[in-house]
């Protein structure tokens, strides 16, 4: 069974691992990659536990002659952090 | 510090390892619960906080030590580097901290004076800062700063922080900043205003003054829920529904009938202590997390079951101040959240903590009761089978087979002695003893 129903808005995109995550209740995250989005999958699995979400969003936006919306859909990630002294 | 005359702690972890969570020099999971080196017979640890995937552990000195998944700076040591034993934080050296909190990635932290900072993750606006971006290092929340903090409770995305003014009358002024699509802020407002993806975030400290006048002395949130206990011993629930129920956007009233004394939420279930030591659970039950048989007689469950008046707060303030009819208060009652006694096997309980899917519970006498989601052994029993209903956890504690303890004990049972507690990540459990 799905542990949650999640929005492609509320996950985050992650450089590093190139994919799409949520937090998973075991500590990891549950990843999703464009390419599975495009081909219209909905599932996001968490690599370290036997959970996974079901995404919501629209296949549309994940087709190759919409590029630039995707990388908005998600909360960019990573590049943020900033060190204070 | 005299190891003759002071206290000695114990501290146990267990559960999922694989970023260093359990504090032990390892990344890997443990089935049952092993002694963590490094915080054990140290200096008296105060308090400890459980995140995502890193803990943080209070000294009595007024010192803080971070490990585990150093995303985003979560750990707070100016990197983002994740470690697999305590690490003080160096910049925090000289502040005397006395309470700690752990979100999904970010930290936060309360002086002895009543200052908070906040370090991690700042995607939501959960540190408070007034922006958007992550900090390696603790900063202070100035938006705080005229405000006397003395608790702190991080969700995933959001972080309340408790005021206490102490006047002629002692009141309280919740607060709350980060994310709010799942109302979990308790706030009017549900967006900034803006039209942005940020619309959700709230990046200062907002007020939530639905709850001013009801003497909240602890707050408490997990996933996308939050709740506050008040002196009257009456449970404030808001933020994502339970059981797919509806969002709440504002303080509800969850009233258990008893006078309640601890709260801890988890992912999908909230944790509940009732002053005469009986736990009451309510949410999700998938994985057990809840502790009461499913297979057990339904009439008798119910029983056992308190309905819950669930109600916004000026229907509560309105009936409080004697102006509601009864047949009006029956039609306020909205349901949503059941609270049901967890089978504690009629055993006295005295501090609870709940995982994102899996809860703990110390009973009078010091020992440990878990239950629910065990895929990563959080439950401490060897096993990875969820359990519906609390089981006895068995620490291998050198420290009572050496006679130690006894004599320590019985020379300091006073208010001077802490019990046992136990604190729950996401999927990993620690004890101090």
């Amino acid at each position: 069974m799905s542990y949650d129903d999640v929005e492609i808005e509320d996950m985050e995109w992650n450089d590093e691992i190139q994919a799409f995550t949520y937090p998973c209740p075991c500590g990891d995250l549950f990843q999703i990659t464009k390419a599975e989005l495009k081909i219209g999958e909905d599932i996001a699995r968490c690599p370290s536990c036997s959970l996974y979400i079901t995404v919501v969003y629209n296949p549309e936006d994940f087709q190759e002659d919409q590029p630039p919306q995707t990388q908005n859909l998600g909360l960019a990630k990573g590049a943020s952090a900033v060190k204070v002294a | 510090m005299d190891i003759g005359k002071c206290r000695v702690r114990e501290v146990w972890s267990w559960g999922a390892g694989t970023h260093g969570q359990l504090a032990c020099g390892t990344l890997i999971d443990a089935l049952t619960p092993q002694r963590v080196e490094a915080l054990s017979d140290a200096a008296l640890i105060v308090d400890i906080a459980c995140g995502g995937a890193h803990g943080i552990a209070v000294f009595e000195c007024g010192d803080v030590a971070t490990w585990g998944r150093g995303q985003a700076g979560a750990l707070g040591h100016g990197d983002e580097t994740t470690i697999t034993v305590p690490r003080f934080i160096s910049s925090l050296q000289g502040i005397r901290i006395s309470h700690a909190a752990a979100g999904w990635n970010h930290s936060a932290f309360v002086t002895d004076n009543g200052a908070l900072y906040t370090c991690g993750d700042g995607t939501f606006g959960q540190l408070g800062h007034g922006h958007t971006e992550s900090r390696l290092v603790p900063g202070r929340v100035e938006h705080l700063s005229s405000e006397r903090i003395n608790m702190v409770a991080c969700g995933m995305r959001h972080t309340l922080a408790l005021a206490v003014t102490q006047g002629s009358v002692c009141t309280s002024i919740v607060y709350a900043f980060g994310f709010n699509k799942r109302g979990q802020l308790g706030i009017q407002m549900k967006t900034n205003g803006s039209e942005s993806k940020n619309k959700w975030c709230f990046s200062c400290p907002q007020r939530v003054d639905s709850l001013d006048m009801h003497g909240v002395v602890s707050v408490s949130a997990n996933g996308d829920h939050s709740a506050a206990l008040t002196r009257m011993g009456d449970l404030f629930l808001w933020g994502r529904g339970y059981n797919d129920g509806p969002d709440s956007q504002q303080p509800h009233l969850s009233h258990s009938g008893l006078k309640l004394i601890q709260v801890s939420l988890g992912w999908r279930h909230g944790l509940a202590l009732a002053e005469n030591k009986v736990v009451f659970a309510w949410g999700n039950n998938v994985c057990g997390q809840l502790g009461i048989s499913r297979v057990s007689n339904n009439s008798e469950r119910r029983a056992q079951e308190v309905n819950v008046a669930h109600k916004s707060i000026e229907q509560y303030t309105r009936e409080r101040e004697g102006k509601d009819g009864a047949a009006e208060k029956s039609q306020r009652q909205i349901s949503g959240v059941d609270f049901q006694k967890v089978e504690t096997q009629g055993m006295r309980v005295s501090w609870i903590s709940a995982g994102s899917e899996h809860s703990a519970a110390v009973l009078e006498d010091g020992r440990i009761m878990m239950w629910g989601w065990a895929e990563h052994g959080q439950l401490g029993l060897g096993s990875l089978e969820d359990q519906e209903v609390p089981h006895m956890v068995t620490l291998a504690s050198t420290r009572l087979s050496s006679g130690f303890f006894s004599a320590t004990h019985d020379q300091h049972a006073s208010a001077n002695y802490v019990k046992t507690k136990v604190y729950c990540g996401s999927g990993y459990t620690f004890v101090v003893s």
